[in-house]
């Protein structure tokens, strides 16, 4: 392999880490909200409110209706005032971002609502507000749910960042299509997988770590 | 302490109505352990999820130290639940946090300082006997273990009231019994008014001063606890109480046992005795005074609230006729009679 192939081979690696990590913490930034407030507006002992549930869960069910490719030329101008640029391997993580986060939110709802109905009910009985059950209970009981959802986001992103290079984003799956789909260059093809299935292992490995080490289950 | 004025709930469902509780009105008096008895769905659940609006009454009053608690906002509401804690079945504690988190959880809802939770959570830790398993988590210990820390932390907020929502249904015998026992012991050295829900006639009989019937979701008696035992007056009562004290005859008199006299057949009498009433010489009094002979056939002694209940299944071997005097001189000494049939004189 020729020292161009392997620079390369280290930028597209790079730029796939960069643009799953940066839409991912995005991702979750945005989307833990989102999933807290989706669980607690449908639970009628902490903050039901009909109305803004069915507007949020339109809104999540709609984004995640749109092909990931769609959506990444759909929402260009609003990338464009974002990033300044519709262009490159930054601006491909703001579609990675809107895409990730009614995903991530949906895992984090239903990471909710796996907690049990009476530890709930318990802080109820306890006195505690509907913040301090979403801060004190809620989310730390769910903590290996989430992060859980975390890695399935991640990896879904690594899966997602492929089309990047639609945009000029990038990645190794932009490197195994020019490579590998165009050029033929079925050698490269395998090595961009590979590394792709090393990367993915890598986050579940520490996912799964990260979630049995806060569950005491 | 607590009071529930003309409490109804009712669910809408798509089945239609369901009344959950009908006319509910009863006191707990301060310092009291009071036990609500019945069958699963007679509407327990409901009735004690009333008490700190875990569940919000169709209609009626929910009087908790002197407060009507349905007309309190959510703010007020939930200072108010710091004074009721609440203990439940299946423990509810947060499995990522450690024995003494779990119990410094109230207080770090209240604002608590960490040095005023330290301050409160050692001693609740020490009551409880939990002091060695302080920084384990709710997954490495007990049944028992696990209730005493819900017990704990329902006691960290120095609350006026405890209920008990099936505390003791998860748990084995001798645990139940150990869990009962710390329960009246806190009864004893706080004062804490108890209010207990259970289907299980042998908490009632351990620790409560008064017991509260319902099925179907109404009240079908309410009484001191050792009239419910010495006197049930409704028929489920009477089933419970005669399960409860294994009042049930054996089975091979059962087969036996006859409605109506005849010339070669002994009465069965079943005879209650309780309090001063187990001092009083009264077999005695009835073979001297009034020739009776009776024939103990089945005899148990029961303790319920520091209470002797004596029951006595006999045969009346001689002596019959004076069946009424014996009748009412039992009576005058609270002595309860009971004229259960008619066994043929050689049966046993």
């Amino acid at each position: 392999m020729s020292n161009v192939m392997l620079t390369e081979f280290f930028l597209a690696t790079w730029q796939t880490i960069y643009m799953v990590l940066a839409s991912g913490a995005f991702a979750v930034l945005f989307g833990l909200p989102l999933g807290v407030i989706l669980m607690i507006s449908r639970h009628q002992d902490i903050l039901e409110n009909k109305y803004l549930n069915v507007i949020l869960a339109a809104i999540t069910n709609g984004v995640r209706s749109i092909p990931f490719i769609i959506l990444l030329v759909a929402i260009v101008p609003f990338t464009r005032l974002i990033t300044g640029t519709s262009i490159g391997t930054t601006a491909a993580i703001v579609p990675l971002t809107i895409g990730a986060i009614p995903f991530f939110a949906r895992l984090v709802e239903s990471a909710l609502n796996d907690v049990a109905g009476g530890l709930i009910e318990a802080g109820t009985s306890m006195g505690a507000s509907p913040l301090q059950t979403v801060v004190k209970i809620l989310v730390p009981e769910a903590l290996p749910g989430i992060i859980n959802g975390i890695t399935i986001t991640l990896i879904a992103l690594v899966g997602y960042s492929a089309m990047a290079g639609a945009v000029g984003g990038g990645g190794l799956g932009d490197l195994a299509i020019r490579y590998g789909y165009q050029r033929f260059e079925v050698g490269i093809m395998l090595a961009t997988v590979v590394l792709l299935i090393f990367l993915v292992q890598l986050i579940q490995y520490l996912g799964d770590f990260l979630a049995k080490k806060v569950s005491h289950k | 302490m607590i009071e529930l004025k003309q409490v109804e709930k009712t669910y809408h469902s798509k089945a239609g109505v369901v009344h959950a509780l009908t006319n509910i009105n009863f006191k707990v008096a301060p310092g009291e352990i009071f036990g609500v008895i019945g069958k699963s769905g007679a509407g327990k659940s409901t009735l004690i999820r009333c008490v700190n609006l875990l569940e919000r009454p169709t209609t009626g009053q929910v009087m908790v130290a002197g407060q009507d608690i349905t007309k309190l906002t959510d703010r007020e509401l939930r200072s108010t639940r710091h004074q009721i804690g609440m203990i439940f079945q299946h423990f509810n504690l947060i499995s990522v946090r450690t024995v003494y988190q779990n119990i410094a959880l109230p207080l770090e809802l209240i604002g608590y300082s960490k040095e005023k939770i330290e301050q409160t959570v050692m001693p609740l830790l020490e009551l409880t006997g939990l002091l060695e398993k302080k920084n384990q988590y709710p997954a490495q210990l007990s049944g028992g273990q696990k209730q005493r820390v819900a017990i704990a932390r329902a006691l960290a907020s120095s609350p006026k009231v405890l209920l008990c929502d099936e505390a003791t249904s998860s748990l084995d015998p001798h645990t139940t019994t150990t869990i009962l026992q710390l329960l009246k012991d806190i009864n004893i050295k706080l004062g804490l008014t108890i209010l207990l829900i259970t289907h299980e006639m042998d908490v009632i009989k351990a620790i409560c001063d008064h017991v509260l019937l319902l099925d179907k979701g109404k009240i079908i008696e309410q009484s001191d606890v050792i009239e419910f035992f010495t006197k049930p007056k409704s028929h489920l009562a009477k089933n419970l109480v005669k399960t409860s004290l294994r009042q049930e005859l054996p089975i091979i008199l059962q087969q036996q046992i006859k409605p109506t006299a005849s010339d070669n057949t002994n009465a069965l009498i079943r005879i209650i005795f309780h309090g001063h009433a187990a001092a009083e010489p009264f077999i005695a009094h009835l073979m001297l005074e009034l020739n009776i002979k009776l024939n103990i056939l089945q005899a148990n002694i029961e303790f319920i609230k520091n209470n002797t209940l004596g029951i006595m299944v006999t045969e009346v071997i001689s002596g019959l006729e004076n069946l009424p005097q014996a009748i009412d001189y039992l009576q005058k000494n609270d002595i309860e009679i009971e004229v259960l049939g008619y066994v043929e004189r050689d049966a046993n």
